[in-house]
């Protein structure tokens, strides 16, 4: 061996060790370790308990290992510079992450029963297609399932027949308004547009439907649908409110009197779900809120009816929110039920929302229509509704879903629970 | 515990060789070794230990006593029992499920079989004890005489549950008079560096792709899942799942042989750029050598090898290959993997014949051909369901209505291109030849010594990069 070639030998060794070293000290840094990741939108892997069982089995050890990659103090950061990697593994402009198979979409009036499928689907999209800085949550219309959502809501509606107006609000997804039939068929997506129209066509006749695809299409230039997160902005919500004024045969307010809030730098769901690329993180969204005018304060009561906090309606300093939270600024995120009075108004009337996230950036909008609003997240509150809204006298119940939830089993089974 | 994660290089190993090169003597140095090949071994259910503890203590026993006596027959006798019993309590372990869910179909009983949790590693360490216990017998080696060492060369962590199946005549002189060199481990860690990047980048890489086609809802498609797949995708996964096969394999073998290096171990090559074999003959000598030439030399030869009748040199070579099948799995698709490759051995050893070294056209076409063969062995390889393998061939040349492509695997094609390349380069010899032509040139060589010594500290960071995001799991809803 020359020098040349001894020295460098040498060198070899110290860097490689060093770089293993320097991780490994790291990874001692027992207090800098995260316990919750904003990015992926959970907890992170607990260090576990000791149990005499779980070390026999196995399950404890693994479960160290785990704990030790998963909450490793440069962990986020590390995943970052892994998408940036993995950015050159090739042509990366489109991509397809995920699937589905959709069925048919029937013409005109079924039989519709109540029997969604046993897939247990419901923590991720089936799939999602990416162009550059914008990615699309796509939808695959099942049949048996859609069916079940339209059986529940004309099985409440029966419930409450001539006690309470129920309205069906079934929201159209970013793609169906932003492109083109020719690229939705490519990758099997279903048309909302007739998935919805053959939902609200096997409505019973006392469930008023809201139509919001012409307004949203109609204002497709503006910015109506996140392109980091599969949620809508509150922009796109303010046109659904306006179909649902329509329908109601209320005049809306309009969207210049409210004041309007803007948080930057949000990087949502999809980012997380395409790993986090650097087309996005380079162009995040921005976050858009229009503050109500009556009241800016709800309160938050658990399934058992116990106060368990208050919060803004749209958090006005939500800039302050990590990029992947921002969207929590509508209405404190999501809360099994929220409870809002506007002092302004006093004719008694009252609407309740039973929603999932979507319904988040629609609410602030009711506030200066109703003098109480409730809101209840279906995937969090139990009880019987119908109880709910006989109980409390409640005019108007809208349904709220996004299109590909009337398709998502572990929908049906939870929005179920509280049709009783 | 698996090496390609951030717990064992930057955690585990640290800690064993930073205690490891405190140690000044050997005894000490070989203790270290054993309580940390122990905790690895224990790290995936620490009951399964005290088996590989108890199998070692059989053989040591069986070995001292094969050694102690003169007399031939009871010296047979003796190496029979010892391996009968090791290889009895591989079956318990191993096949005694499939045996009695094959017997049940047989017979027609349909009753809960039995579920028994498989050891981790206990095909290779089984092997390499039997090995041992034989090359006492034949004299190639002796006995040892301390229980704890001969368990140091059965549990040592490099091997002990991914191979290479190390003979402990290759480590003997090892074990006890060992050396640290410095350009052994500096070898060593470029060697463990490669094969941690070609698992951890590589290896999962590949699996990504082969997963987002093949599985749903995180399993294996059945048959009428397959149905629906274009015969591009089928060819995509199939060619990542063969890819992944051979990297993530070669890959715990180059880990294996790095980390031995680093403390003075010198463990066998495992594979040798099987995919440019030229022949299925060529694959065999390339592809898991450890393993064949274990076959070779306990099973292989004591029967005849081809020194017999040509009916019974094919049965041999039917043993020798069912053996290797069913070695690796206990599901009839080994067989018939081990089987599909006995047809094709046999075929060329009667029939086509091929040169042991032919000039480049035919060679050319001999590693096409040959390729061809290995695909679908992957694929026999990959689908535990028949029915769905049966689907998958099927769907490959009729597409089943379903296109030759379909426009998310162009997607998935596209969006992956260069890193299939980087795959597919590194399943061949050509880097290698790249760095001995540079030994010819002084610049050159200087270069090439300067990347070498940059080379396996940018792979290990690149490959903490990837390992970070395994546990990576985005969730839709806030879940806290």
């Amino acid at each position: 061996m020359d020098k040349f070639t001894e020295k460098s030998m040498k060198l070899k060794i110290i860097l490689s060790v060093g770089v293993v070293v320097i991780i490994f000290i790291i990874g001692l840094a027992f207090f800098a370790r995260p316990t919750i990741s904003e990015n992926e939108k959970r907890e992170l892997t607990k260090f576990p308990e000791f149990t005499f069982e779980s070390f026999l089995s196995g399950e404890y050890t693994s479960q160290v290992s785990l704990w030790f990659s998963d909450t490793y103090p440069l962990r986020e950061a590390m995943i970052t510079a892994n998408g940036a990697i993995q950015s050159i593994y090739g042509i990366r402009g489109e991509q397809v992450i995920g699937g589905g198979n959709a069925d048919a979409i029937p013409n005109g009036p079924s039989d519709i029963v109540f029997n969604p499928t046993d897939d247990g689907k419901g923590e991720n999209f089936e799939g999602m297609y990416l162009n550059g800085d914008t990615a699309y949550q796509l939808y695959f219309f099942n049949q048996q399932n859609s069916d079940s959502y339209i059986a529940l809501i004309n099985k409440f509606a029966r419930s409450v027949e001539g006690k309470a107006t129920v309205y069906d609000m079934i929201v159209p997804l970013h793609y169906q308004i932003a492109l083109s039939k020719e690229t939705i068929n490519k990758y099997n997506a279903s048309d909302c547009g007739e998935a919805i129209s053959y939902m609200y066509s096997n409505l019973d006749d006392s469930v008023v439907a809201v139509d919001t695809l012409p307004q949203l299409i109609s204002h497709n230039n503006e910015y109506l649908y996140f392109r980091t997160d599969h949620h809508w902005t509150a922009r796109g919500a303010y046109y659904a409110y306006v179909a649902f004024c329509q329908a109601k045969d209320i005049t809306p307010t309009s969207l210049e009197d409210y004041q309007r809030l803007q948080f930057n730098g949000f990087l949502g769901t999809f980012y997380a779900n395409a790993k986090q690329p650097t087309s996005m993180r380079n162009n995040p969204d921005y976050v858009e809120a229009f503050v109500p005018m009556g009241v800016n304060e709800e309160k938050v009561y658990d399934s058992n009816g116990n106060k368990i906090a208050e919060y803004a309606i749209v958090y006005t300093k939500a800039d302050k929110y990590d990029a992947g939270k921002k969207y929590t600024a509508f209405i404190g995120g999501d809360q099994p039920l929220i409870e809002i009075h506007n002092p302004k108004i006093n004719d008694g009337s009252s609407i309740v929302v039973i929603k999932e996230s979507y319904g988040n950036a629609f609410v602030p909008f009711l506030v200066d229509s109703y003098e109480y609003v409730y809101v209840i997240d279906y995937r969090q509150w139990s009880g019987d509704l119908a109880d709910f809204v006989i109980d409390r006298g409640i005019d108007d119940v809208l349904f709220l879903n996004v299109v590909s939830n009337t398709s998502t089993s572990a929908r049906l089974k939870e929005l179920s629970s509280i049709i009783k | 515990m698996v090496f390609s994660s951030l717990f064992f290089v930057f955690f585990f190993l640290v800690v064993c060789y930073g205690a490891y090169f405190c140690a000044k003597k050997m005894k000490t140095r070989n203790i270290i070794l054993l309580v940390s090949s122990l905790i690895f071994y224990a790290w995936g259910g620490p009951a399964l230990v005290l088996l590989l503890c108890l199998m070692t203590f059989i053989c040591w026993i069986g070995a001292l006593m094969i050694e102690q006596n003169t007399i031939p027959k009871l010296r047979l006798a003796l190496c029979w029992i010892t391996a009968v019993i090791c290889i009895a309590i591989l079956f318990i372990y191993k096949y005694a499920g499939f045996t009695i869910s094959v017997a049940y179909s047989i017979f027609n009983i349909s009753s809960a079989i039995p579920s028994i949790a498989l050891p981790i590693g206990i095909s290779f360490y089984t092997f390499q004890l039997i090995s041992y216990v034989i090359d006492v017998y034949r004299g190639e080696v002796e006995a040892q005489k301390r229980y704890w060492l001969l368990l140091l060369y059965a549990s040592l962590f490099h091997q002990c549950i991914a191979g290479p199946i190390v003979r402990y005549a290759d480590v003997n002189e090892d074990i006890n008079n060992r050396v640290v060199k410095v350009d052994e481990v500096g070898k060593g860690i470029s060697r463990f560096a490669i094969g941690l990047a070609k698992k951890a980048i590589l290896a999962n890489g590949c699996g990504v792709i082969t997963d987002a086609i093949f599985n749903k809802n995180g399993v294996m498609m059945n048959a009428e899942g397959i149905a629906s797949l274009s015969s591009a995708a089928i060819l995509l996964a199939s060619l990542c799942y063969m890819l992944q096969l051979y990297l993530d394999f070669s890959a715990y073998s180059d880990m294996a042989i790095g980390m031995g290096l680093m403390v003075g171990f010198h463990y066998k090559e495992n594979f040798n750029y099987p995919y440019i074999a030229h022949s299925a003959t060529d694959f065999w000598r390339r592809w898991h050598m450890s393993l064949s030439s274990f076959f070779r030399d306990y099973v292989y030869i004591p029967l005849g090898g081809n020194r017999v009748s040509i009916p019974r040199h094919i049965l041999n070579m039917f043993c020798v290959w069912a053996l290797t099948g069913i070695w690796h799995g206990a599901n009839w698709n080994y067989i018939l993997w081990g089987l599909y490759w006995f047809l094709f051995l046999v075929l060329e050893k009667y029939v086509i014949k091929p040169k042991k070294d032919p000039k480049l056209l035919p060679r050319i076409v001999g590693i096409a051909l040959t390729l061809v063969v290995t695909f679908f062995s992957t694929m026999l390889f990959k689908f535990n369901d028949l029915s769905a393998l049966g689907q998958a061939v099927a769907n490959i040349f009729t597409s089943n209505g379903n296109g030759f492509s379909d426009i998310s695997t162009n997607l998935t094609f596209k969006n992956n291109i260069f890193f299939l390349l980087a795959a597919i380069l590194a399943c061949t010899p050509i880097i290698p030849a790249i760095s001995s032509l540079c030994q010819k040139n002084k610049t050159a060589e200087k270069i090439h010594t300067v990347i070498g010594t940059v080379m396996p500290a940018v792979l290990i960071i690149i490959s903490a990069l990837a390992l970070a995001g395994d546990s990576y799991n985005p969730f839709l809803y806030f879940q806290f």
